[in-house]
């Protein structure tokens, strides 16, 4: 029977998913084209049923099955708050706590083992979801349905254990991983943290004690520009660069220098206008910086009491007086201070607003608006996204029965449908309602009254309506969930990827392998974010200890491998496309300058990251760039597109910087320190190819290695066939780079022209692209 | 040059589907999309409210629509639709439904069993509730039909709409056309000069497909083997967009929604576009139900007009399936009382569709007066009381196997590998 209930039950999971599903389907291709000759591999350690049905645990039966049941039928009420909460089964939801799936299913267990000898010691669960005796819900499920079904294999399980056990890896989870040599580690490293390449001091002090790369981390961090890293990292999670008018934000009323800048159409008053804006709208990501920079616990997010200012937005919040900055006019520097009360804001003019880091963002919270009947319910979505992981929306995906809704006063509440979700979301909600989206101080005696106010199980106390969010900040910074979300977080800055999600469906291809990658990533994430706690919540743990982790550090692996193998580990590695921000600091980087677009007069591919919606750079968006507000999500893979936007990059970077690079002082070349333009000589142009080779794509070749051989010929056939056509008159004598709009270089030889191909062929290659 | 042998084995490389006929060779030995369905999915984020549109049930005591009687809905052939009313004249309904009626085909009744926005754009995209891992019907279909990646805009999504591909073809936004026309050729710079000679152009090129060859043979990772083998082809099939300037008209409308149906149905009539999931959003109406509705509802069919009238312009209109539908319904009561008052999410959806193919003047499914889906008969193709646990609903996987059926991908291996439960087959395209 319960092979049959495993396909037949399959329709109820689903209760676990949210992140993005980065394990879904992939099927790694077979041999047929010679990749995965060696299918050797380990295999799972999978129980399977005599007719070959994946044996599943009790576990997994409960959190894919049972416990989708029981979100759809039981959680409406069985909670605490809910109109069953006086009873003695209540379960928690994952919004209470981070343990609710261990919790309930031992609850239920102990449920499903007792044992009514009035009807053939039939469990007291189903009897009353059938209402055979009294319920309060009345009858929730029709017998022998197929939930009827569901319920009795769970109860079964519960008082007869399966001995199908949780899959786990036939040997060491990372068994066959090639590792990120130091050297690519450090390249990575000042990439993405530093936007640079690694000095020469870094790769010999890496490349004779590869354990010094944990200082060259910190020195990182430490760096302006580990904080512009951060910055955008944290933009594309708050989204504020997608906010149209941030100074619509605050209220006049309460702020009343807020348009201080307002004056005669002159370009100081629209200096001014935007530097207030750009003050206005980065306060909240300024908030994160301030907090990392300073090793402040990264709990200050949702407890810090202040918030930050530029010297613009500063006169607009009337606290100049509270900060001294070395440059008035620089609209870059941010410090923090306290925003007084008075004015309209409900709050006495001798006391400050009470802030509590992000929580208190009027702009922050201006980017999610709530409405009059929404009440704040979105802000509560994005609050136990962000801040704990729980994903709201999907707590209870499946709802059934709606068409009992009619007649039944506030089904939010009464409803197990609505309440299923809303006694999670609304008490958190209504915290919310404390300040309205103006920072103005709605009086608890005017709250709309959803559920009681509270978090996670424990009410508002009486004494902090006044200050309800700040409670709920010391709340929340205090939950278990917050640092496995921060590391989360952390993960996603790093590699543009959501963590996997626990896979739901049983029946699917690989069930077991998707577990496993799922557990061992889990576990990761509980390591790293364990070690945060222990290191005083310090943010740069987190990026240190994930730039350290060997889940993103895999060179290859040793061997082919099996479908199933991959799917265990295909999450494993950074190996994400760059986004258009770090395409351009790459070629920044490596080129001194930035991929310019000669006609439009400014930036070909990034945008005024973090700061505007101002997007002059025509291949920003093109390049799966995000505006924050209609895209919202980076694209996993390149399209065609995409492939044109590279194709381009790559003709137009090389164009400009080749030719031009000769003119240079041969101590003072990015490119070709090596040879002379006109160089021809085998040996000197390998030497060149193998500093072209490190430089544009991280790879330390011998000058005899078969890439530099590979390129060699190309720059060489290419080079002959361009002497022979200036001299037969198809091509011109001249480098042709008055198309970069650069001057024109004498180029008889071709040699120039040569070496811009090399640089198309390097800058076309993966390991450009990737990091 | 890239030859379809070379196709074949970056779309195996990076777990996609095949060359099908549909695809005839393009100059540079790919394959463009010449023949075959076209699928545009026009989704009404945030979920629409039907009674204002398809499914119209007029006022009752507490809820449905303030804003018309029951005796007020209008009708064309066997079509019933939501009437213009006082404070919303505007409304483009009567317009739309009087020009393609004889067209339409209407599901209503559509159960979704869900309220959340999420799982309901996921259901309604890919039949399958419970998976976050299936690939949206739009997605599989251009996979299918199909060498994947060779097209370089072959699945174009906007918005929110949910466009998991399954790792079976990369996903597209075309939004910016200005800079798109210089994309079209990238080896001839703005002023008609080429970056290089076609000799080292050549040589390059043959030198990178060597270089690809050589790091996906050694590589073993699999995401790494597939990011390689995406990006080549992705470099690849970027010379096709040459085909797309025949087609992109001079300006593009301001409006984001019309241009994103002038954008998609352009690749399409270029041949490098199968399908698209286009969006417009704002539909979430828990506050001013009607006003806010009424102004979408009308723009949203404004919409569809244009994509039709397009299609007509590019002679691709017999080509086109339209799929027209939202994550969920509207709620059949108000939830507050004021001048603001709105709808929540209700499970109880519907669905249009024009195509050719399509049964025009038709409508699948019913629901109650009060807005709850009726069960169906799949037998006689009717609907009928429902029963719990004993009479169907139909649900978005009764939709996406229609549709997997009605476009012919339905044994196709993709279709298997991402195959939807084993149950009860309602086919909303029965004639």
């Amino acid at each position: 029977m319960k092979i049959l209930l495993l396909f037949t039950l399959f329709v109820l999971a689903g209760c676990f998913e949210g992140n993005l599903d980065v394990s879904n389907a992939t099927t790694i291709p077979k041999n047929d084209v010679g990749i995965l000759d060696d299918l050797s591999g380990p295999n799972p350690d999978l129980s399977v049923e005599e007719d070959g049905i994946p044996c599943v645990s009790d576990k997994i039966f409960f959190e894919n099955n049972t416990s989708q049941f029981l979100f759809q039928y039981c959680k409406g009420c069985h909670v605490k708050n809910g109109n069953a909460s006086m009873t003695a089964f209540i379960m928690k939801t994952r919004a209470d706590s981070d343990d609710s799936l261990a919790y309930n299913h031992g609850l239920f267990d102990e449920w499903a083992k007792k044992e009514n000898p009035d009807h053939d010691n039939a469990s007291p669960l189903r009897l009353k979801a059938l209402n055979i005796i009294p319920h309060g819900g009345e009858k929730v499920i029709q017998e022998d349905s197929d939930n009827d079904v569901l319920l009795l294999e769970a109860i079964n399980r519960a008082r007869n254990p399966s001995a199908c056990k949780e899959p786990t890896p036939a040997g060491p989870y990372l068994d066959g991983v090639v590792p990120t040599t130091p050297y690519a580690q450090l390249r990575r490293a000042t990439m993405l943290l530093g936007s640079r390449l690694p000095t020469a001091e870094e790769i010999t002090q890496v490349d004779e004690n590869p354990n010094t790369i944990d200082g060259i981390y910190d020195a990182l961090m430490s760096d302006p520009a580990f904080f512009d890293f951060l910055k955008r990292g944290w933009m594309d999670l708050l989204h504020v660069r997608g906010l149209e008018s941030p100074d619509g934000a605050y209220d006049e009323g309460r702020f009343p220098n807020m348009s201080w800048w307002n004056g005669p159409d002159t370009p100081e008053t629209n200096r001014n206008r935007l530097a207030t804006l750009k003050g206005i709208r980065q306060a909240p990501v300024q908030l994160i910086l301030h907090i990392v920079r300073n090793g402040d616990p990264f709990t200050g997010v949702l407890t810090a009491d202040y918030t930050m200012v530029n010297p613009f937005s500063a006169k607009s919040f009337d606290v100049e007086d509270q900060v001294s900055f070395p440059d008035p006019l620089d609209e870059n520097a941010f410090l923090p201070v306290r925003l007084k009360g008075g004015g309209n804001s409900g709050i006495p003019a001798e006391q400050t607003y009470p802030h509590s880091g992000l929580l208190s963002s009027s702009v922050f919270w201006r980017r999610h608006p709530t409405t009059p009947t929404n009440l704040n319910r979105t802000r509560t979505k994005v609050f136990f996204k962000l801040f704990l992981d729980v994903n709201i929306l999907t707590l209870a995906p499946r709802v059934s029965g709606a068409d009992k809704i009619l007649g039944i006063d506030n089904p939010l509440v009464n409803f197990e449908q609505c309440s299923v979700c809303h006694i999670v979301m609304d008490p958190v909600a209504t915290i919310f309602q404390n300040f309205n989206e103006d920072g103005i101080r709605t009086p608890f005696e005017d709250w709309v009254p959803l559920y009681d106010a509270g978090f996670s199980g424990v009410d508002l106390p009486d004494t902090r309506t006044q200050d309800a969010v700040r409670w709920l900040g010391e709340q929340a910074s205090m939950d278990r969930r917050f640092p496995i979300a921060m590391t989360m977080n952390a993960y996603f800055i790093l590699t543009q990827r959501e963590v996997l999600i626990a896979p739901s469906d049983t029946s699917v291809a690989f069930f077991a392998q998707k577990r496993i990658a799922y557990e061992a990533q889990q576990k990761e994430i509980k390591r790293i974010s364990t070690r945060f706690v222990e290191d005083n919540y310090n943010f740069k743990t987190l990026i240190k200890l994930w730039l350290a982790s060997p889940h993103l550090n895999i060179k290859n692996l040793d061997k082919g491998i099996t479908e199933g193998r991959a799917e265990e580990i295909d999450a494993l590695g950074l190996g994400n496309i760059l986004s258009p921000e770090n395409l351009q600091r790459k070629i920044i980087a490596i080129f001194g300058k930035e991929w310019f677009d000669e006609y439009e007069g400014h930036s070909a591919i990034d945008n005024e990251v973090g700061d505007s919606l101002v997007n002059n750079a025509n291949f920003y968006s093109l390049f799966d760039g995000i505006n924050s507000r209609e895209t919202t999500r980076r694209l996993k893979d390149p399209s065609g597109l995409n492939g044109a936007v590279m194709n381009l990059m790559a003709e137009e970077v090389a164009c400009q910087n080749t030719a031009i690079d000769f003119e240079k002082a041969k101590g003072e070349r990015l490119l070709f320190p090596f040879i002379d333009a006109t160089e021809r000589e085998e040996t000197l142009v390998r030497k060149n190819m193998v500093y072209l080779f490190e430089r544009i794509l991280g790879q330390r070749l011998k000058p005899d290695d078969a890439d530099i051989t590979t390129a060699y010929t190309l720059w060489s056939d290419i080079q002959k066939d361009g002497e022979a056509g200036v001299l037969d008159g198809r091509y011109s004598s001249s480098s042709a780079v008055e198309e970069c709009r650069n001057n024109s270089f004498g180029d008889d030889l071709y040699t120039m022209r040569s070496w811009r191909a090399i640089v198309v062929y390097l800058l076309s290659n993966y390991y450009f692209f990737y990091q | 040059m890239m030859d379809r042998r070379d196709f074949l084995k970056l779309a195996a490389f990076s777990g996609m589907s095949v060359l099908t006929p549909n695809l005839l060779a393009d100059q540079n030995g790919g394959a463009l999309y010449t023949e075959g369905l076209f699928f545009i999915n026009v989704f009404a984020g945030g979920g629409w409210d039907v009674t204002m549109f398809c499914d119209p049930k007029g006022h009752i005591d507490g809820g449905l629509s303030q804003e018309y009687q029951t005796g007020d809905i209008q009708s064309t052939g066997n079509i019933s639709y939501a009437p213009p009313t006082p404070n919303f004249p505007a409304n483009n309904n009567q317009h739309f439904f009087e020009k393609y009626a004889s067209e339409l085909l209407i599901v209503n009744g559509i159960d979704t069993t869900t309220n959340a926005h999420l799982a309901g754009t996921r259901y309604a995209a890919t039949g399958n509730l419970q998976s976050t891992s299936y690939p949206s019907f739009a997605a599989l279909y251009a996979a299918t039909k199909s060498d994947g990646n060779s097209l370089p805009l072959g699945y174009l999504s906007y918005g929110s709409v949910y466009a998991n591909t399954a790792n079976l073809l990369p996903v597209s936004r075309l939004q910016d056309v200005d800079s798109l026309r210089r994309l079209v050729d990238t080896n001839v710079h703005r002023e008609g000069a080429r970056f290089r000679s076609e000799f080292s152009t050549q040589r390059v090129a043959e030198a990178l497909k060597k270089q690809n060859e050589k790091q996906t043979k050694a590589q073993f990772h699999p995401r790494t083997k597939r990011n390689m083998a995406t990006l080549y082809t992705a470099q690849l099939s970027a010379r096709k967009l040459k085909e797309l300037s025949r087609h992109l008209p001079a300006t593009l409308p301001e409006s984001p929604f019309e241009r994103q149906i002038v954008l998609s149905l352009a690749a399409c009539a270029a041949g490098i576009c199968i399908s698209a999931d286009l969006e417009l959003g704002g539909f979430d109406s828990h506050d001013n139900n009607e006003a806010r509705q009424s102004v979408l509802l009308d723009e949203y069919t404004k919409g569809i007009e244009l994509l039709l009238e397009r299609a007509e312009t590019l002679n691709i209109r017999e080509r086109v399936l339209v799929m027209m539908t939202s994550e969920f319904s509207r709620t059949p009561v108000y939830n507050t009382t004021g001048d603001q008052i709105g709808k929540d999410h209700w499970p109880v959806n519907s669905a249009m569709f024009i195509g050719p193919g399509v049964p025009g003047n038709k409508v699948v499914g019913q629901t109650t007066e009060g807005h709850f889906a009726m069960g169906f008969d799949p037998a006689n193709h009717v609907a009928i009381p429902y029963v719990e646990d004993q009479t169907l609903r139909i649900t978005p996987r009764h939709i996406s196997e229609s549709l997997r059926k009605f476009t012919g991908i339905s044994t196709s291996e993709n279709a298997k590998k991402f195959a939807l439960k084993d149950g009860d087959v309602i086919d909303i395209f029965q004639a």
